[in-house]
């Protein structure tokens, strides 16, 4: 199997919010009477719970959570990529006074890997341990790496990019890629939805394929050593 | 690398602002770092005395498992924290194969035409036509000249069951403002005077 060009085991796709919510109004039916999912969408969703201080439901092959001070909209199925943004975007066209401070487009993907030798050789070439955690531990093993970068350009922030071992497919490497945008204060009572929606628009392709990006990167770069 | 250790931290957190107002505006996850554990909330909860009052869930307990005696004594109503657990979808698994992005060049009664690219520097496109049955009921309405789409092509997995699956998805954007239609104005703009014709 070619270690450079991989398909992910499974794949993800959220978008949280920060600011003021109510987490109230997102039932199914407030998303149909406003035209953003059918009837069948809304008949088909799972309420799992709706109230003023926690909402969660799935419909449409997506999950919403919500708190008072957090929203988030996700889906494992990225042939819904497209759908989740429209969706994000139309419902905070609609909720446009909604006070948000800062969002955040994450990107996850498993991608498993053909041996447990392999498996450490990209975690010790990730994060080495002969100057250090050789001499503090036995068997050091990478857990977790985040690589923290700015992003400048129309809507500056932060990309953090974490690489760590997936639970779901060992031996088999979890990747995550969240593009953070912290809105600025002044904006926070005015138009702050509005430029949320904006930051969405501008950075959803490479956001939304971020993680692949780093994936692809970890296999073409650490080949396996016996092959 | 190492498994993921369980006993790193437990999960729990607070679900009204005011006990999490000095936490950084993190937006890697929604709560939780894997995408599990426990929220707390407060809510009234059914209340016969002081003698019998509610009791508070442990920390592991699942969802709505604030009991109260049944006995008769007279009902109060009183905040009590509540856990809720909240879990990441996970069953869901789908993986992608292809996906293009274009518009609908034509429509006719039975089907339509598009013009499609994987990437922005896709050359030469791709045209295409699908009948009109690949949509579904609701989104045939949408089907006119010009409507964004995405054609994916991937694997969906029905527990242990895999299909390869194509779907066409028509895009519901709202429509431009004018500070957009001025952006996209002065970018083509740039594009025909940057130009240079032999």
């Amino acid at each position: 199997m070619s270690e450079t060009k991989r398909t992910p085991e499974a794949e993800g796709l959220e978008v949280v919010l920060v600011g003021s919510f109510n987490p109230a109004i997102f039932h199914p039916e407030w998303f149909l009477n406003h035209g953003l999912i059918g009837e069948q969408d809304a008949n088909e969703a799972e309420v799992v719970d709706v109230s003023g201080q926690i909402t969660l439901v799935r419909f449409c092959g997506m999950e919403l959570q919500c708190l008072v001070d957090r929203f988030s909209l996700g889906t494992n199925n990225m042939s819904l990529a497209e759908r989740l943004q429209d969706l994000i975007i139309r419902t905070f066209t609609l909720l446009s006074h909604t006070p948000i401070t800062a969002c955040g487009i994450n990107h996850r993907v498993h991608y498993s890997v053909i041996s447990s030798d392999y498996w450490h050789q990209i975690g010790h070439t990730l994060a080495p341990k002969q100057l250090l955690w050789n001499d503090l531990l036995e068997e050091p093993g990478m857990q977790s790496l985040t690589i923290k970068a700015p992003r400048r350009g129309g809507f500056p922030g932060e990309i953090n990019l974490t690489v760590e071992p997936s639970a779901r497919f060992p031996p088999g490497i979890f990747v995550t890629a969240n593009y953070h945008y912290g809105l600025p204060k002044e904006v926070a009572h005015s138009r702050s939805a509005g430029l949320a929606l904006k930051f969405i628009n501008s950075e959803w392709k490479r956001a939304s394929g971020m993680a692949r990006k780093v994936g692809e990167q970890i296999f073409s770069k650490i080949k396996p050593d016996n092959v | 690398m190492s498994e993921p250790s369980s006993t790193l931290s437990f999960p729990l957190k607070w679900a009204s602002k005011e006990y999490r107002k000095d936490e950084p505006l993190e937006t890697r996850f929604f709560l939780f770092h894997n995408g599990e554990g426990c929220v707390v909330v407060r809510e009234p909860a059914e209340n016969r005395d002081k003698d019998h009052e509610a009791r508070i869930p442990g920390t592991g307990s699942s969802a709505s498992t604030v009991g109260v005696e049944n006995n008769s004594a007279p009902l109060t109503m009183s905040g009590v924290p509540r856990t809720r657990v909240l879990r990441r979808q996970s069953e869901q698994r789908y993986i992608l194969l292809k996906k293009y992005e274009g518009y609908l060049t034509a429509r006719d009664e039975d089907s339509f035409s598009a013009r499609l690219f994987e990437n922005d520097s896709d050359y030469p496109v791709l045209d295409a036509v699908f009948d009109l049955e690949e949509l579904s009921e609701t989104d045939r309405e949408l089907a006119v000249e010009g409507a964004p789409m995405v054609w994916t092509i991937g694997y969906a997995y029905e527990g242990s069951t895999r299909k390869r699956e194509s779907s066409i998805y028509l895009r519901r954007l709202p429509a431009w403002d004018s500070e957009e239609l001025e952006r996209g104005r002065k970018a083509a703009k740039d594009l025909t005077s940057a130009i240079r014709w032999e």
